[in-house]
């Protein structure tokens, strides 16, 4: 049996792609759930267009209109930071679908905190899974899944985006999976290989779960520092918090770093946050591969 | 504003940015564009743009651009 009518759970650019879709495939969709308001988000005026049911719901109104739907429909959460409710998730009228920017079993956990991770455990290759819900996070049967490599001088920022690409074009290219019930997938327990590295990748990472607390530590080796720098760098977006580095017992805010390979002319740089030239100190840290340049601001007490 | 609008126009070349007066309600950026557009417009002007000024309201149409622009060079920000 095939439904033929979906809602969507999520926030911003992706769930907006992903309704495109759809709807260009003759699916019908009841309804977006705006989970998570964020800017730039131009999901209400798509709705207004189309004339689709949008609403910018808390986690309670969310369970409350889920609660109050009696037709047989597909959920796509995506981008989506509610967590179903075992009542929600039991109902046999709905086949709740996640995407997950890793390739699940690795990396399960907070969307926004998975790249940084990826980054920070120093993987080579990443990837999506687009997975049925059940009661626990993550942990559902897997429908398709994708990999790439990561490139060099990957940042939060831009794994993430391209976590959303990879997982528009395989959305696109299962939708027939998504809407046949007979399609069960596969349970996560029954993959046996596994792209990443890290010891650390069956852990479930929540949001503030941040590599290293957020310090930089000035033993680390150049592949470490850089690895980390990059993996909080979501830079134009405040997404995580500043690094922030302790020397001789003073605590900096790191407001701009530059990663610099020696016979590279391409200098890596990024910043992270603006401050007034009067209070930024430059840090350098050589190495025998490069240097990596900071701009510090010193961290106020109560600050 | 020329400058401005071939960043914009190498992003998405079918959207009609120069008659839009809110890019975002028309749906002619987007928050993965926004990533990409503050990277050339830093590269373009040599100015730096922080976290807390990506804000629809400079984003929104070309003059709000090129006036956020003009203020970052004149070392003020929203």
């Amino acid at each position: 049996m095939k439904l033929n009518e979906a809602g969507i759970l999520g926030s911003g650019k992706m769930p907006l792609d992903c309704a495109k879709i759809l709807l260009a495939r003759g699916k019908k969709i009841n309804f977006i759930l705006e989970t998570e308001k964020i800017v730039f988000s131009s999901l209400k005026y798509f709705c207004d267009k189309n004339r689709i049911n949008y609403r910018n719901t808390s986690n309670k109104e969310t369970t409350e209109y889920l609660r109050s739907l009696d037709r047989a429909l597909v959920l796509f959460s995506i981008n989506n930071n509610y967590i179903f409710p075992p009542d929600i998730v039991r109902q046999k009228k709905f086949r709740i679908i996640n995407f997950h920017n890793s390739v699940l079993p690795s990396y399960k956990g907070h969307g926004q905190i998975i790249p940084s991770w990826v980054i920070y455990n120093g993987e080579k290759k990443h990837g999506v899974t687009w997975h049925l819900v059940d009661e626990d996070i993550d942990t559902g049967n897997i429908l398709c899944q994708d990999e790439f490599d990561l490139i060099d001088r990957e940042t939060a920022i831009t794994l993430s985006l391209r976590c959303i690409e990879c997982g528009i074009t395989i959305f696109r290219e299962n939708l027939d999976i998504f809407f046949d019930l007979k399609k069960h997938g596969i349970p996560q327990t029954d993959k046996e290989d596994c792209i990443y590295i890290s010891p650390q990748k069956y852990k479930v990472y929540r949001k503030s779960d941040i590599p290293n607390a957020g310090y930089m530590d000035i033993s680390w080796d150049y592949s470490h520092c850089s690895r980390f720098l990059r993996s909080l760098d979501y830079h134009p977006f405040a997404v995580l918090p500043f690094p922030k580095i302790i020397l001789k017992n003073v605590e900096y805010m790191i407001i701009r770093y530059y990663i610099e390979s020696k016979g590279c002319e391409d200098k890596g740089s990024k910043l992270i946050k603006r401050g007034s030239e009067e209070n930024i100190a430059e840090f350098i840290i050589e190495y025998d591969e490069g240097y990596i340049r900071l701009y510090l601001s010193k961290v106020e007490k109560g600050g | 504003m020329d400058k401005i609008l071939e960043i914009l126009k190498n992003l998405h070349p079918e959207h009609d940015y120069s008659n839009s007066d809110d890019f975002i309600k028309e749906s002619l950026i987007d928050s993965l564009d926004v990533v990409i557009l503050v990277d050339r417009l830093e590269k373009e002007f040599g100015v730096f743009i922080d976290g807390a000024d990506v804000v629809p309201e400079n984003f929104k149409n070309l003059n709000t651009i090129r006036n956020f622009i003009l203020r970052l060079k004149d070392g003020k920000s929203l």
